[in-house]
């Protein structure tokens, strides 16, 4: 009995972590700002782990990412009324 | 084969005169116990003649073979069925043995051990508990001994009836900071007692007056009671507040529900009432407890043990400040839930019954919905007893009963929990995260936005004109759940400080609460480690702030509350500040090796004390209060302190800082002095 399992939010800090770096070796450098940026949406999504497992540390960030590009795409088509 | 202890069981010492009052302790002797009665005329004892019994599973004989061998002189034995762990769904036989002499038991215990032909079960929590259940004798309820018999005045679990009253004395050491440590020679002493408090230089004059008052109980702290004369008369029992999270009266529901002496209870850890509680039910359900008898988890891969091993939910706040919010608690979730879904170490994945699923996408395991759980029982029980508590308005037995409630979930994941079993702590935990998100989802359905989630609680904002007041909400929620929620609070508004990382934390909120007053959670002013002056200043600084009604008051309230804490500011860096208001109290981690102010001023000290109270002097020195006030402080220290309890409030308009001193008048430093 006892907690043997680390955390979600350290193992998704470590894996954020690790993006970040990968991040700052995208050749261009618009490349890089717009992976930090999509990153920053992690902590939207994680407190939704706290009531669900995750699959792998990877996921809540990759949800995190989708959901802010999807957000932004209705942005511009409310913007553009294409909506 | 029962023999003739019944006999011996029935029997009672005729003592006169007949003594009345509330059992508070007892103690096993040689063919009796001998309990300590709180009556009218203060501690008086009575003698009741008595039997133990320990409880034998054999090992290489039968168990009517092993029963046989044991009837001597001082010995009874008999062979009773009882129901086998860890499912108990078969019987298996036992052999009970008896002898007025607790020691030739425990030397047969240990013999018979020793060879390896029996070994002992339902051992916790001891022969004197045990023979207490056999002989109907609460601790905490009242009785009458002596007159031929022990009798019982008021039958246990018949309802809600307070506590009989006791008369409770309080001696404090007191020293230049407040209460004295172990170190120093109190200043003085204050004895409170039948509501009136006396005030003596005299060690001595302390006993004088407690002979005088005739307590059943006195409240002092070991440091207290150091530099008292020696006295051992037995006039009455002693109460160490720091040994116990509750009050004398709140001892007298734990001995109550848990059926220990005073003794046993006292300094006892919460989960040794409870397994106290269960183990008495199991007794009396026939139930074996075998701690050497495994309990196994069913086999699942590692992700699946990563995916379940989760805690009761939560979510991170987005700091701020919210208008018009509803904190709305569930009322005991997690001993309802465990009572509501009948969860107990055998009822949870069961394989000699089909279980149901009660938390489907949150858990796997499988729950049986008969016979009753013990754990489920205990504690719906205990839930019952506190919603009866609160309702005649006893806070103290409320509040120690709390405890035990919240220690039940957690003994379940306990490691040595004699009652404990992981896949039902999971389940437990699956259900609470399952409740949880049910009440958000109803909250939102009708108009609520979810501010924050923690656990138990749900704080709610009102978005449509046309949702239900917060009651009304319960009641929906309940209905969906299953367990009742309360309105703990009503916020007129609530603020959320942001963490260095800029989020909210999970537990660190405070608000201004409808009916007037304020609620602080997690911040500062409510940790015990602040000193008081930090505390005083943050506390004035959020009355202040508690002022606003509306939105448009805040921004003068704001003002009002960044000058109470400038005149803080002012007093600490002029060097003003009172030296019994920068004491800092830190409990000692005896682990613990890194450097830090509370080690160094506990490294002073000639012995280690649990807890170290110092001020920090000049050049960040800590000054362990023991040695009297120091001639300065490091102002620069408390001036940093304070600084961490302003970035706890809403930021100070910029045009507020140190320009309006003379409209504020001088501070009163409420808590300090």
């Amino acid at each position: 009995m006892g907690r043997t399992a680390k955390p979600t939010r350290v193992l998704v800090a470590a894996e954020l972590e690790r993006l970040h770096r990968l991040a700052r070796h995208l050749r261009d450098p618009e490349d890089r700002r717009r992976l930090e940026k999509l990153l920053e949406e992690a902590d939207r999504v994680l407190e939704a782990y706290r009531y669900q497992p995750m699959s792998d540390p990877l996921e809540p960030l990759l949800i995190a990412m989708i959901l802010g590009l999807a957000r932004r795409v209705e942005e511009l088509e409310r913007g553009c009324g294409c909506r | 084969m029962r023999g003739g202890a019944g006999a011996v069981n029935r029997g009672v010492n005729r003592i006169a005169p007949t003594v009345r009052g509330v059992l508070l302790d007892a103690s096993p002797g040689r063919g009796r116990i001998t309990l300590t009665i709180a009556s009218d005329k203060g501690l008086q004892r009575a003698t009741v003649r008595a039997s133990y019994r320990l409880h034998l599973t054999p090992a290489k004989a039968s168990a009517h073979e092993l029963a046989q061998g044991l009837q001597q002189d001082w010995l009874e034995a008999w062979v009773e069925e009882w129901l086998k762990p860890p499912w108990y769904h078969e019987r298996a036989e036992i052999v009970v043995v008896e002898s007025p002499d607790p020691r030739i038991l425990a030397e047969a215990a240990r013999g018979l051990e020793g060879l390896g032909v029996a070994r002992r079960v339902n051992t916790y929590p001891g022969p004197l508990a045990e023979a207490l259940w056999r002989y109907k004798l609460p601790p905490g309820y009242p009785v009458e001994a002596g007159d031929g018999s022990a009798r019982l005045l008021e039958e246990p679990w018949s309802g809600w009836r307070p506590p009989p009253p006791l008369r409770v004395a309080h001696v404090t050491a007191w020293s230049w900071h407040g209460p004295a440590t172990l170190l120093e020679t109190p200043r003085y002493y204050t004895v409170e007692c039948n509501g009136e408090i006396w005030k003596t230089e005299a060690s001595g004059e302390v006993l004088d007056l407690l002979r005088e008052c005739t307590p059943h109980i006195v409240v002092a702290r070991p440091e207290d009671r150091a530099h008292l004369p020696p006295f051992r008369e037995g006039r009455w029992l002693w109460f160490d507040p720091t040994a116990n999270l509750v009050s004398p009266r709140g001892l007298l529901e734990w001995m109550r529900v848990s059926w220990l002496p005073y003794t046993i209870a006292h300094g006892a850890p919460i989960g040794k009432i409870l397994t106290a509680a269960e183990a008495r039910r199991a007794y009396r359900r026939r139930l074996i407890i075998d701690p050497q008898t495994p309990r196994h988890e069913r086999f699942r891969p590692l992700q699946g043990l990563i995916a379940h091993d989760m805690a009761g939910a939560s979510r991170i706040p987005r700091p701020g400040l919210y208008w018009g919010v509803v904190q709305l608690d569930f009322t005991s979730l997690y001993p309802s839930l465990i009572s509501l879904h009948n969860i107990s170490a055998e009822t949870v994945d069961n394989p000699y019954c089909n279980g149901t699923n009660p938390a489907p996408d949150y858990a796997s395991h499988k729950v049986c919905q008969s016979p009753r759980g013990l754990v489920a029982e205990v504690l719906r029980e205990l839930v019952e007893r506190r919603a009866q508590a609160k309702r005649a308005g006893d806070k103290e037995a409320s509040e120690a009963l709390k405890w035990i409630l919240v220690s039940g979930f957690g003994y379940l994941g306990y490691r040595n929990s004699l009652f404990g079993s992981i896949a039902a702590y999971e389940t437990v935990t699956a259900l609470a995260r399952q409740a949880l998100s049910a009440a958000e989802r109803v909250a939102e359905s009708v108009g609520y936005r979810l501010v924050h989630s923690i656990v138990d609680s749900i704080f709610v904002q009102k978005v449509d004109p046309e949702a239900p007041p917060p009651e009304r909400l319960a009641q929906m929620i309940h209905s969906k759940v299953g367990v009742p929620l309360k309105v703990e609070a009503e916020y007129t508004w609530l603020y959320i400080p942001p963490t260095l990382r800029g989020e909210g934390a999970v537990n660190k909120y405070y608000g201004a609460l409808k009916d007037g007053g304020v609620k602080m959670k997690g911040i500062m002013a409510v940790r015990s480690d602040t000193p008081p002056i930090i505390k005083g200043a943050q506390t004035a600084a959020i009355r202040s702030l508690a002022k606003a009604r509306s939105p448009t008051q805040w921004p003068l309230t704001l003002k009002e509350a960044c000058e109470r804490i400038d005149n803080y500011k002012e007093i600490i860096a002029t060097g003003r500040a009172p030296p019994r208001s920068l004491v800092i109290e830190k409990r000692l981690n005896p682990e613990a090796q890194r450097s830090t102010p509370w080690r160094r001023a506990a490294g002073q000290a000639p012995v280690q004390p649990p807890k170290v109270r110092y001020i920090i002097a000049p050049r960040g020195k800590p000054h362990p209060v023991w040695r009297g006030p120091p001639q300065a402080y490091d102002t620069s220290y408390y001036l940093k302190l304070l600084q961490a309890a302003a970035r706890e409030l809403p930021q100070c308009p910029p045009a507020t800082l140190n320009t309006s001193r003379q409209e504020t008048p001088p501070n009163p430093l409420p808590l300090l002095l």
